[in-house]
């Protein structure tokens, strides 16, 4: 359960925008999650409900958006994409991960507000 | 007004992570980020790790766990320099807590700092403390199907240490099964087999070690 934690650092990222930009009101964030964050949408949403309250971005949006874990196979150098659940080899030729070339990003995209 | 950001969220941590690198870098001091369930033995390992080096390696050790100082008075008793985090609660350690931890040690008479994480296998393998390596501890009473299910600790390690060997005659736990599964998540992973309590594995673990001291 390390969403709170993200959510007080996005808090902390949308303030930031609130003030450079003198926002009232912010409707939607939205941010990009790789798979292997291990974000649960639902425990984030929760989470966001409740830091958001008596703020400007009471009752906005959050839009997540997630990047598939990606990586370059050991044997065959090709990319493939890896997921929980499977056995995480190559299903091309069977071989290991080399190299993990996406799904570790967690960050702020946009916001909306006004 | 749409506002396009782009900001990674977690990059304080990063950038502390990175700050308390330097710090350690400039003292020539090796650091490690020891991970695990709970239970796996970190504490055990450490107790025994520390009899090992002592008189050739100056340790200190950060405990972090959810409650109580136990492990840091374990730890307190082999005569080395330990501080405990508590995070009430909180499943993982940060770089902001490491950052605090460390100015409680005299740096200039260290060799290697351990850090010995919350007993977890999800949320402390996405963090990075600002340590030189981060090491998984697996068990044999935990199973042999942990690398599948928990694959981003396995990823991100850089050393491995299956503990508890001596156990492996009373479990179903294959540890060819293990190796398989290890190496398709990071097939240059290196597997140190140990045992804390019958000694097996530990003289090439301390070996490890002593080979990454910068002094």
């Amino acid at each position: 359960m390390h969403e709170m934690a993200i959510v007080d650092n996005l808090m902390g990222a949308v303030r930031e925008q609130i003030e450079l930009h003198n926002l009232k009101r912010v409707h939607r964030v939205r941010i990009i999650a790789g798979e292997l964050t291990g974000v649960v949408p639902e425990v984030l949403e929760f989470c966001w409900q409740i830091c958001t309250e008596n703020t400007p971005c009471q009752e906005s949006e959050l839009i997540l958006i997630s990047q598939p874990a990606l990586a370059l196979c050991s044997q065959c150098g090709k990319e493939y994409h890896f997921k929980q659940g499977f056995d995480y080899s190559c299903p091309l030729c069977g071989g290991g991960i080399k190299e993990v070339l996406s799904g570790k990003e967690l960050y702020l995209d946009f916001i909306d507000g006004e | 007004m749409e506002i396009k950001v782009i900001k990674n969220i977690m990059q304080k941590y990063q950038d502390l992570a990175q700050v308390n690198r330097s710090l350690l870098d400039s003292y020539n001091i090796f650091s490690i980020n020891i991970m695990s369930s709970p239970g796996a033995g970190k504490t055990t390992l450490l107790e025994e790790t520390i009899s090992l080096l002592s008189g050739d390696v100056k340790i200190a050790v950060i405990e972090g766990d959810l409650m109580t100082s136990r492990d840091a008075e374990r730890i307190g008793k082999k005569g080395v320099p330990v501080v405990q985090i508590n995070t009430q609660g909180g499943c993982h350690l940060d770089s902001s807590m490491i950052d605090s931890a460390l100015k409680q040690f005299n740096l200039a008479d260290l060799d290697i700092v351990i850090i010995e994480n919350v007993g977890n296998l999800i949320c402390p393998s996405t963090y990075d403390l600002g340590e030189h390596e981060k090491i998984v501890v697996i068990s044999v009473p935990e199973g042999d199907d942990k690398p599948g299910k928990y694959p981003v600790m396995f990823q991100e390690a850089d050393l491995c240490i299956l503990n508890k060997v001596d156990l492996l005659p009373y479990s179903n736990f294959n540890v060819d099964n293990f190796l398989q599964d290890v190496k398709k998540l990071n097939p240059d992973l290196e597997i140190i087999k140990t045992s804390a309590v019958t000694g097996e594995g530990m003289d090439y673990w301390g070996q490890w070690l002593k080979n990454k001291i910068k002094k």
